[in-house]
């Protein structure tokens, strides 16, 4: 059985690359367009080129940075600094031609299209890098590349960037998977599977791939999202239960507050007939203490007049008191003096807890012990007048 | 004297080469260095991939060159220089098209580099400086691109 002769293109990539890598890269730009085949094959070449030439001029920029001496003035006289003029504006140049393409290569839509723009780069490097006196003038050596390359970019970024990005919206329309009806679908598809659309198979399977991590993403943010609804239930059923607590804790206070006001107003009315005890005129009263239980005397000396007390004041046996106008004062007994300043104490506070508003329109009241100090007590309004009607 | 190595074709036919010959091939040389060859050593070394022919033409090939240095290999496309070839292999591969593919083809399997060098630069001569339409007629390649 005779065996049909191999072909070129049943060459494998390896040797195609070895053929076409006899060949500048100029005409692998244009052997493109023989077939699938040279096309893939090119683009390799291609873009390992221009990421090849990228490398190679920094590494010549290092080493003609490393003959230059450091110092700025020696520098521009030395006559290597043409050299690196030159190299410094391939470097620019290179980063502005891959703002124009790089993009396209990393997704693989596109290669690095002019190969004439790669050749010339190489030229001007090698011209550089081996000729040994000072190059020409720089806007001369320069002049070609700067043409071509600009020529290049600009006819990719008017005649074929638009083109791949109407094909990627397209593409992205397809993965959407709204828009377009099954017909086209298939279509599609079709080309795909026969590999006349392959690029597009690729932006798709990317696309596809970015939905999946997307959904992942949010599934991930609702878990999250549970937990903390959860942990937000857990804290409102314990703010509950406390506060249910603090109710029966209000409640309690209530309670013990109307006891307190109930103790108040027993404590008031003895007080109130403490007072009455107390004669107005020159005689002496007993009165006992409730407080302490022991029975205790209080003798008050003359009161010529009893009307509104500013000031009620006890120094030694005698008790003063303060009217709006005038003076007064009772001779008083006391047994024991430490506790008739308890239980005159005892009175004020609890006078003051009674009426603790009427604290500017009390009047004051001082108590003096056996050791000479002197205690401010405090009446209310309508005590003393109760005491002035009684007198 | 020489040692010599047993080599067969994917259709059968049995070649006597020389080791100095047949270590050309850089496949040859590591499966000897490998697994080593004794004086008694009659093994015989399948090729499956190459037919008796192109192993005759590769063996004619390497009995020429085999003092011959390997080339340097490429980094980049080179000059038009680089694309010369010497008169003797011009003649050696002024042959069918089939034919020099599949001398390509039995020293990238072989790993013979000067072969494939050379081989490669004749059919790089031949792409050279020619359209894609008259490139596809040379190798009668179908394009299988859809026209714009």
């Amino acid at each position: 059985m005779a065996t049909i002769p191999p072909n070129i293109c049943d060459l494998p990539d390896v040797c195609i690359e070895v053929i076409l890598g006899y060949l500048n890269y100029e005409e692998i730009s244009k052997v493109r367009l023989v077939c699938h085949h040279f096309n893939e094959v090119s683009q390799g070449i291609l873009n390992r080129g221009f990421s090849n030439v990228q490398k190679c001029v920094t590494r010549c920029i290092k080493v003609i940075k490393s003959q230059l001496p450091k110092r700025d003035s020696q520098r521009r006289s030395h006559h290597l600094a043409k050299h690196m003029d030159i190299l410094s504006s391939l470097e620019t140049r290179i980063s502005l031609l891959s703002m124009t393409y790089v993009k396209y290569i990393e997704i693989g839509v596109s290669c690095f299209i002019p190969g004439k723009v790669l050749d010339e780069l190489y030229s001007v490097i090698r011209y550089v890098m081996l000729c040994g006196t000072a190059p020409k003038n720089t806007g001369e050596v320069l002049q070609e590349l700067r043409d071509i390359s600009s020529m290049a970019m600009e006819h990719f970024d008017e005649k074929v960037a638009p083109f791949l990005k109407k094909r990627e919206t397209s593409t992205f329309q397809l993965g959407g998977g709204d828009s377009g009806t099954t017909n086209e679908f298939i279509e599609l598809y079709s080309d795909v599977v026969e590999g006349r659309n392959r690029l597009g198979m690729m932006e798709m399977m990317l696309s596809l791939q970015k939905y999946k991590y997307g959904v992942h993403l949010l599934r991930n943010q609702i878990g999250e999202h549970q937990k903390k609804f959860l942990e937000l239930e857990k804290r409102a059923l314990e703010q509950e239960k406390k506060f249910l607590i603090q109710e029966k804790k209000i409640l309690e206070q209530a309670k013990k507050s109307i006891e307190q006001e109930k103790l108040l107003f027993e404590l008031s009315r003895q007080v109130a007939s403490l007072m009455d005890l107390a004669e107005p005129t020159g005689t002496k009263r007993k009165a006992e203490d409730s407080h302490s239980g022991a029975s205790k005397m209080l003798k008050f000396g003359k009161i010529s007049c009893f009307t509104d007390l500013k000031r009620v004041e006890i120094k030694g046996d005698e008790l003063s008191f303060d009217g709006p106008s005038t003076s007064y004062s009772v001779s008083v007994e006391v047994p024991r003096s430490n506790d008739i300043c308890c239980g005159a104490k005892t009175i004020e506070d609890e006078l003051l807890r009674m009426n603790p508003s009427k604290k500017g329109d009390s009047h004051n009241l001082k108590g003096k012990n056996k050791r000479g100090g002197t205690k401010p007590l405090q009446i209310p309004k309508r005590f003393t007048r109760s005491q002035s009607k009684a007198h | 004297m020489s040692k010599i190595i047993k080599l067969q074709t994917s259709d059968g036919e049995i070649f006597d080469v020389d080791v100095e010959v047949a270590t050309c091939s850089g496949l040859i040389k590591t499966m000897l260095e490998v697994l080593g060859m004794d004086e008694s050593d009659k093994e015989i070394v399948s090729l499956p991939n190459v037919s008796s022919a192109i192993l005759k033409k590769v063996l004619e090939w390497t009995k020429y060159h085999k003092d011959n240095a390997p080339p340097p290999e490429l980094d980049e496309p080179t000059d038009i220089s680089s694309l010369e070839i010497c008169s003797w292999d011009y003649n050696f591969l002024k042959v069918d098209q089939g034919t020099l593919f599949e001398i390509i083809l039995a020293a990238n399997y072989l790993d013979i580099k000067g072969l494939l060098v050379v081989t490669c630069k004749t059919v790089a001569n031949m792409i050279k400086g020619k359209s894609p339409e008259n490139i596809r007629k040379t190798f009668n390649i179908k394009s299988g691109f859809t026209p714009a």
